[in-house]
């Protein structure tokens, strides 16, 4: 997986459980998204597990500090 | 575009008549420990709602509910105000609920044409008992039966959702609140979403059992089998607070007359960092008068717990808000003459909305921090100077900005200056005004695995620092 598809398809997951349209960036934060909160934090990992077929531990969860690390850690996961 | 709000008196008899007395609607004491820190309504009330405002303009004389789909995003305190928008015409429709400038709420209820008659009987809900408490363990095996049942008042609350839509089909969104609210997860719930499709024939009971359980982030999803409706719900198991008590090491750590020549006031001291300074404080011989303001019950437990000492603590109730100082005239009075101020008390933190800046709230969180402490302290060194020591709690969301805090740490960061300020002029006082990081207390229960520390090795810290 190249990162440029990584966002690519996230921006669909994003879209889905936000319900709005996000110019996703490395450094977008929750405070960038209206609706991103604790739970619905955990709703974007699982739809985001389900788009790339991988598992997190709630502990990587919980240390993400944005999209970009979000990134970084799918691309792991997925071994790319 | 519809608004109102939800009073507590609605909010409990709803609960009342759809058998969810969960504590988070209506219990306001002990909602204040919870996740949300205030009492929230339920989130079938709120489908309530949508349903009621589209009764109200249905043409026809009744209708069914054929879909229906619901996420729950974010709380709706008691007594907000919430925004109802709706798209979409008959027979499919879809919502938004907007609270403090953020959706709260989303989705789409699909009807069809009916005559209002009930096709069964719909039977009287008997007073709730309290909700269960299901260890973690047991939420994967977790199943049972619920009555389609509703308590009487239903038309008080929703007159024309109870003239005009199946009497079952209602009584079947209070059995879901129930399902959650009071069987599973039960008191430690909150409900997230909901997907189901109501079916022709109704049915006296419908069965619920746990799908799948993600033990990672407490997540069920909820399986309905019933002749009257299928669908999946999902709900939270809701975090509770660690940090309150003090582990036995740290306790053990302390001398029994380490903390003996403290005669501290410690404004909010039941919960939170204010309840574990007492706690360590009462460890080391202290004599310690604590302050609450919604938690008697919290108050008195606190005694029965601490009553072995070696110190001692009593409690006098003080809100923090009152402008009269009549109250902390009386507490002063009633002292030795206080050596330490512990200042810990705190409005709900986590109520900003991220990317919002919000001067009311600002102003409130200011009076708090600055305005009532001020008003405490002058009201403490009016009566004679005993102070020795002051602690105030800073954040460091001073200095790292953390989402939906900002008007929270302006407010710190102006108390900072101010103790800065009060130092300048009172040089025998000691002042701590430390920037705490995230701590693991009532307010900062999440889901989403933000870090916490302890609270209890820091504040022994810095009890540590004051001067003896």
């Amino acid at each position: 997986l190249v990162e440029g598809e990584i966002y690519a398809r996230l921006t669909t997951v994003f879209l889905n459980v936000f319900d709005q349209e996000v110019a996703l960036a490395p450094q977008t934060t929750a405070d960038d998204v209206e609706g991103w909160n604790s739970l619905s934090h955990i709703r974007l990992i699982l739809a985001v597990e389900k788009e790339f077929k991988v598992r997190f531990a709630a502990s990587e969860v919980g240390m993400l500090k944005n999209v970009g690390e979000l990134v970084g850690l799918v691309a792991a996961k997925a071994g790319s | 575009v519809t608004r109102r709000s939800f009073a507590q008196e609605e909010v409990d008899r709803f609960g009342w008549l759809s058998g969810d007395v969960n504590p988070i609607h209506v219990d306001p004491v002990a909602a204040r420990r919870m996740i949300f820190n205030r009492p929230v309504v339920h989130g079938i009330m709120l489908i309530g709602w949508v349903l009621e405002c589209q009764m109200g303009q249905l043409a026809r004389s009744g209708a069914r509910l054929r879909t229906m789909t619901a996420l729950f995003i974010g709380p709706v305190p008691v007594g907000d105000e919430v925004t109802l928008e709706t798209d979409g015409a008959w027979p499919a429709l879809r919502f938004r609920i907007i609270c403090g400038g953020a959706v709260v709420a989303r989705g789409s209820i699909g009807f069809e044409e009916s005559s209002a008659a009930d096709a069964i009987p719909v039977g009287q809900l008997a007073a709730p008992r309290g909700p269960a408490e299901l260890d973690r363990s047991a939420f994967a095996s977790a199943k049972g039966e619920e009555r389609l049942e509703i308590g009487s008042g239903f038309e008080i609350l929703f007159p024309a959702l109870a003239a005009r839509l199946p009497h079952w089909q209602i009584a079947v969104l209070t059995a879901l609140t129930r399902i959650v609210g009071m069987h599973c997860p039960g008191l430690n719930s909150i409900l997230s979403e909901i997907d189901i499709r109501f079916e022709a024939q109704p049915a006296p009971t419908i069965g619920w059992k746990v799908g799948e359980f993600d033990d990672r982030f407490g997540r069920l999803s909820l399986d309905l089998v019933s002749t009257s409706v299928t669908g999946t719900v999902i709900a939270f198991e809701r975090p509770v607070a660690g940090g309150a008590r003090p582990q036995a090491g740290i306790l053990s750590s302390i001398g029994p007359r380490e903390f003996a020549h403290f005669k501290p006031l410690i404004v909010g001291a039941t919960r939170g960092m204010g309840g574990v300074l007492t706690r360590l404080l009462v460890a080391g011989g202290a004599r310690v008068v604590g302050t609450f303001n919604m938690g008697s019950a919290d108050a008195a437990t606190l005694v029965e717990e601490l009553k072995s000492g070696p110190g001692q603590c009593r409690f006098e109730k003080l809100d923090i808000f009152d402008r009269d100082t009549t109250n902390i005239r009386r507490i002063i009075a009633g002292s030795a003459g206080f050596s330490h101020l512990f200042y810990t008390a705190t409005p709900p933190i986590f109520v900003g909305t991220s990317g919002v800046v919000s001067n009311d709230l600002f102003e409130h969180f200011l009076e708090a921090y600055v305005g009532s402490f001020l008003r405490l302290f002058e009201t403490l060194e009016a009566g004679g100077p005993t102070l020795a020591g002051v602690f105030f709690p800073s954040s460091a969301a001073v200095q790292d900005h953390q989402p939906g805090l900002a008007e929270y740490a302006m407010a710190k960061a102006a108390a900072e200056a101010m103790i800065a300020a009060l130092a300048a002029r009172h040089r025998k006082i000691q002042f701590l005004a430390p920037r705490l990081p995230r701590l693991d207390t009532d307010q900062t229960i999440n889901r989403a695995g933000v870090a916490a520390d302890d609270p209890a090795p820091l504040a022994l810290a810095l009890l540590r620092q004051f001067r003896s």
